[in-house]
């Protein structure tokens, strides 16, 4: 199908995403949600054809297949919706075809027109379940498996058994997942109260959308499409979570929580941060798990930052500095605010000839977090003369001095001496 | 194009069946019986015998008779099933390589899926000769309840027999196949009672115009026909030892030549209310010859067994809340393996559903039938049949703390892919092994591992933050495929799970090279 003389008159509308319309669960290609991200109510037709990304022929097709599958809506130059979506409600299925028309291969094992039905049926995969089923949403039981059944025969992969189906393969086994998901939910009383709810909701919001719509002022410039929009529902397609396999991952966050909680009481920090870490995973709706993960994980910090102070402990007793300093490094990252981890790395960084823009920040932080004490001073001091700043090491080491009149230390350095040093060994070279 | 057959390879019997112009038909052997037992034996003179033949000898050859070897397959050696086998079989079965059980006959070790691919070449030469024609495609029958190692080494198995499986279908979907064709289209709820030689099953299933949908179903490993003739074993046993002093338990030609004897007595009991077992010289002590003679009455075998059939009700039970139906709901129960002769069987049945068993299909050939009606569907142009089968056991695999994260519950429509996100439980964990289980219960280690994988190289990132998306497939067959992909990274690793007992492509390769040279002996 071409665009004709049509397609002149659509130039002049402004496509808006419909309401309710979570583009997350749509399947494009990033051209495709790229064309989507630009669709604001705003930009009119004519100027979405040129954006680039797509042909224009090509941002035509998706326009008016997403118009069929009412993703989007056109509006008039006023913001007023177009009552009957062009074609959409006449032809619903010729966009499709058109697009669908390309997909198609002769030379496959599956007739021309089952592909059709195939690309068809593909298209709808994201409408509301009964829909996908081919029934009313208040259809019971029986016309339910009716439909379901018929489908099968229709769809099941089993149908084209050892045929060369190409790309076609995927698509059935796609299919045939959803009808299976539809039928199920649909058959589970408490799955489809939930569907049937949260599609009320949506019709209500998309409804109340409408309303707002009309009842705005003709739209003078840009700001106004932006506040005719309505509000994207706070959980849109709720209807397409699988209400038992809430229920499960529920009770699983639970469990993870539980046993987490456990290896709190017993002081296993890193354990219960997992557990309530997956727990929140599971069943991130749940309060009372992220009021617990940040103490619980404050926890796990502190017991993973001690056990890197211990293995840098260790590394220095084996004259590993770089090791060692990379554990300090590492368990800073934990603990932040700790002005003593602060102060040791900046020491070693400083004697070990290591960053010395960082060595600076350590000390400066230990400094900030305890201005008493007078070795943090003191390595401040060691730091920026390192550096080459002599006036702010002197002020640092006359302040460590002021606070401690014994650190030898300080009074070396400052008396112009005092290379870098761990306190127990010279070490040689790599100075600047 | 050639025709596909349908097996049925059971514990005890094994029965093959074709689509004949439009019509299912069993095969008979060239001995003329529709069923062949599901027995190989190795003769003294290296010969090997299969089917009737080792079931003749085995009396007098039991230690190099394997009989029931489906009990065997797929599982792991160090399962309670393979102990209690080790217990009971005259034949030895000793630890492969992949820690599966084998079965050592003279100086030979044979694998599971050697025995029943012998098994399955046997009813294929059946075939064969009856249709004068080569037969290469086949639908082979599992339990229901068996679990993807099982499902893969029967299809291994097959292809030891030089058979492309074109699917692995469950025995009472296979029985409420052949009962619903032909049938005049017709809503209806079918419950299938599967009590085999060594297997029990139920399924629920619903069946409409040309589509067949297991609603769910439900097994007992643990049970089946001959855990009613070890009873009469048992029995046999006590009663000989309280009349003579003289324990048979250790004598294993005295063991085998009772089990024999059992089973007719049970057999017979199906028919008369009274049968009597004679063993004559079945044991010798210091005052000569002793012989074995008592008396049964079929009120003496409903006490023994009474148990057992209580516990298939259980099932049945089961069955019915997982498929979310009553006993009332249920239109027709269909009686399938040779064990459901047994009249207290029928009882307990009839009573339970307050109506009568379907009396229309013959219990020991109705699967091998339903199996050659799905071949001949898949293959056919015209798609007059569609089977929505499920997955009898739950899927997923071991998390953090040792708990059972299901992916798949069971009783899902099949095919099915799932996919869910991990992460990691350590901070720069670059490497997740993955372990992949089916099962009902919430700990891992008490489900089966169908195998375990290492995705590696994962970014180093704290704990928690790496995202690890695991994807589940379970095909028409119910075997496993398991992907997992790094989702930062991209980096993707995916295995088809290859459980204990399987074999690799080139162990079967040799076991196939290896058969070729008995060919001869399978013409006799």
């Amino acid at each position: 199908m071409r665009l004709g003389a049509n397609s002149a008159g659509q130039s002049e509308r402004y496509p808006r995403l419909g309401a309710g319309v979570d583009p997350s669960r749509l399947s494009l290609t990033p051209a495709e949600g790229y064309l989507l991200s630009r669709i604001d109510g705003a930009t009119p037709w004519l100027l979405l054809r040129s954006i680039g990304g797509l042909a224009p022929d090509d941002v035509d097709r998706c326009l008016e297949r997403w118009i069929a599958e009412g993703v989007v809506v056109l509006t008039s130059r006023d913001g007023r919706i177009e009552k009957a979506a062009p074609r959409a409600a006449s032809a619903p299925s010729a966009p499709t075809a058109a697009v669908a028309a390309a997909d198609v291969d002769a030379s496959l094992e599956i007739p021309v027109e089952v592909q059709l039905r195939i690309l068809e049926f593909e298209a709808k995969l994201e409408r509301p379940y009964h829909e996908i089923l081919g029934v009313a949403a208040e259809a019971d039981r029986k016309e339910l498996r009716r439909a379901y059944f018929a489908l099968s025969k229709e769809l099941h992969p089993d149908r084209f058994f050892r045929r060369n189906t190409g790309p076609f393969g995927k698509r059935l086994d796609r299919i045939f997942g959803k009808i299976v998901e539809a039928y199920e939910l649909l058959s589970d009383p408490t799955a489809r109260a939930e569907i049937l709810r949260s599609l009320a909701a949506a019709a209500g919001e998309g409804a109340a959308a409408q309303a707002a719509v009309e009842a705005a002022p003709a739209a003078e410039e840009q700001a106004k499409p932006e506040a005719a929009r309505p509000r994207a529902p706070r959980r849109p397609h709720v209807f397409s979570l699988h209400s038992r396999v809430v229920r499960e991952r529920k009770a699983r966050a639970k469990r993870f929580f539980e046993a987490g909680m456990a290896a709190y009481s017993a002081g296993r920090w890193t354990e219960a941060a997992g557990g309530v870490r997956l727990a929140i995973a599971f069943d991130p709706w749940n309060a009372i798990y992220k009021e617990q993960f940040a103490g619980v994980q404050r926890k796990a910090h502190d017991e993973r930052a001690a056990k890197l102070v211990r293995e840098a402990e260790s590394a220095l007793e084996l004259r590993d500095f770089k090791a060692a300093l990379h554990c300090f490094e590492e368990a800073l990252e934990y603990r932040p605010h700790d002005a003593e981890l602060l102060h040791r790395a900046a020491k070693l960084a400083w004697a070990t000839g290591g960053d010395l823009h960082r060595a600076k920040e350590w000390a400066m932080a230990a400094v900030e977090l305890d201005a008493k004490s007078a070795a943090y001073h003191r390595v401040l001091g060691q730091v920026y003369k390192a550096a080459g700043l002599e006036a702010n090491a002197r002020r640092e080491l006359e302040a460590a001095l002021a606070l401690d009149p014994n650190d030898e230390e300080a009074r070396t350095a400052l008396r112009g001496g005092g290379g870098r040093s761990l306190g127990f060994r010279w070490l040689g070279g790599g100075k600047r | 194009m050639s025709r596909v057959i349908g097996i049925d390879l059971g514990t005890t019997n094994s029965c093959v069946a074709v689509v004949d112009n439009g019509q299912p038909v069993v095969i008979p052997n060239t001995g003329g019986y529709k069923t062949t037992p599901s027995m190989f034996a190795l003769a003294d003179d290296g010969k090997r015998l299969v089917g009737h033949l080792a079931k003749r000898q085995a009396i007098t050859n039991a230690r190099n008779t394997v009989y029931a070897s489906k009990r065997l397959i797929g599982r792991r050696f160090d399962s309670a099933e393979v102990r209690r086998a080790i217990e009971l079989c005259p034949y030895e079965i000793v630890e492969g390589p992949n820690e599966d059980p084998r079965l050592q006959l003279g100086e030979k070790v044979f694998t599971c899926p050697e025995i029943a691919g012998i098994i399955l070449r046997e009813m294929k030469r059946v075939a064969q000769e009856h249709l004068g024609e080569p037969v290469r495609e086949a639908v082979i029958t599992v339990p229901a309840h068996f679990n993807d190692a099982q499902r893969q080494c029967t299809k291994d198995a097959g292809k030891i027999a030089g058979l492309e499986v074109l699917r692995i279908i469950n025995e009472p979907t296979a029985a409420a196949l052949a009962y619903g064709f032909g049938r005049k289209p017709s809503d209806e709820t079918v419950l299938v009672y599967d009590l085999g030689g060594g297997t029990f099953d139920v399924s629920i299933l619903e069946m409409g115009d040309g589509v067949l949908e297991v609603l769910a179903t439900a097994g007992d490993t643990f049970l089946g026909g001959e855990d009613f003739d070890r009873r009469v074993v048992n029995q046999l046993l006590e009663t000989f030892e309280a009349a003579e002093g003289i324990d048979l338990r250790s004598e294993a030609m005295a063991l085998q030549r009772l089990k024999d004897a059992a089973e007719k007595a049970k057999c017979d009991l199906s028919q008369s209310l009274q049968t009597e077992v004679n063993l004559p010289f079945i044991a010798s002590d210091a005052n000569g010859p002793r012989h074995l003679s008592v008396v049964l009455s079929r009120e003496k075998l409903e006490a023994l067994v009474g148990d057992i059939v209580d516990r298939t009700m259980e099932t049945v039970k089961l069955c019915l809340s997982d498929a979310g139906i009553t006993a009332q709901d249920v239109d027709q129960v269909i009686l399938v393996g040779g064990q459901t002769r047994m009249p207290l069987v029928q009882e307990r049945v009839a009573d339970f559903f307050g109506k009568r068993p379907h009396k229309g299909v013959n219990p020991d050939e109705v699967v091998a039938i339903g199996a050659a009606i799905q071949g001949e569907a898949l293959l056919s142009d015209d798609q007059k049949l569609v089977l929505l089968d499920v997955t009898p056991l739950s899927l997923g695999i071991a998390t953090y703390g040792g708990h059972f994260a299901k992916l798949i519950e069971r009783n899902t429509t099949l095919p099915v892919r799932r996919a869910h996100v991990f992460t990691t439980t350590r901070d720069n964990q670059t490497a997740v092994k993955i372990r992949v289980l089916q099962g009902e219960s919430d700990v891992a280690e008490e489900n089966d591992l169908l195998g375990e994988f290492i995705l590696s190289g994962i970014r180093e990132a704290r704990k928690g933050e790496p995202e690890i998306e695991v994807s589940f497939d379970i095909d028409t067959n119910g075997i496993v495929s398991v992907s997992a992909r790094d989702l930062a990274t991209g980096r993707e690793q995916s295995i088809t799970v290859n459980a204990t007992g399987t074999l690799s492509d080139e162990e079967i390769q040799k076991i196939i090279d290896d058969n070729e040279l008995y060919e001869i002996q399978f013409k006799e």
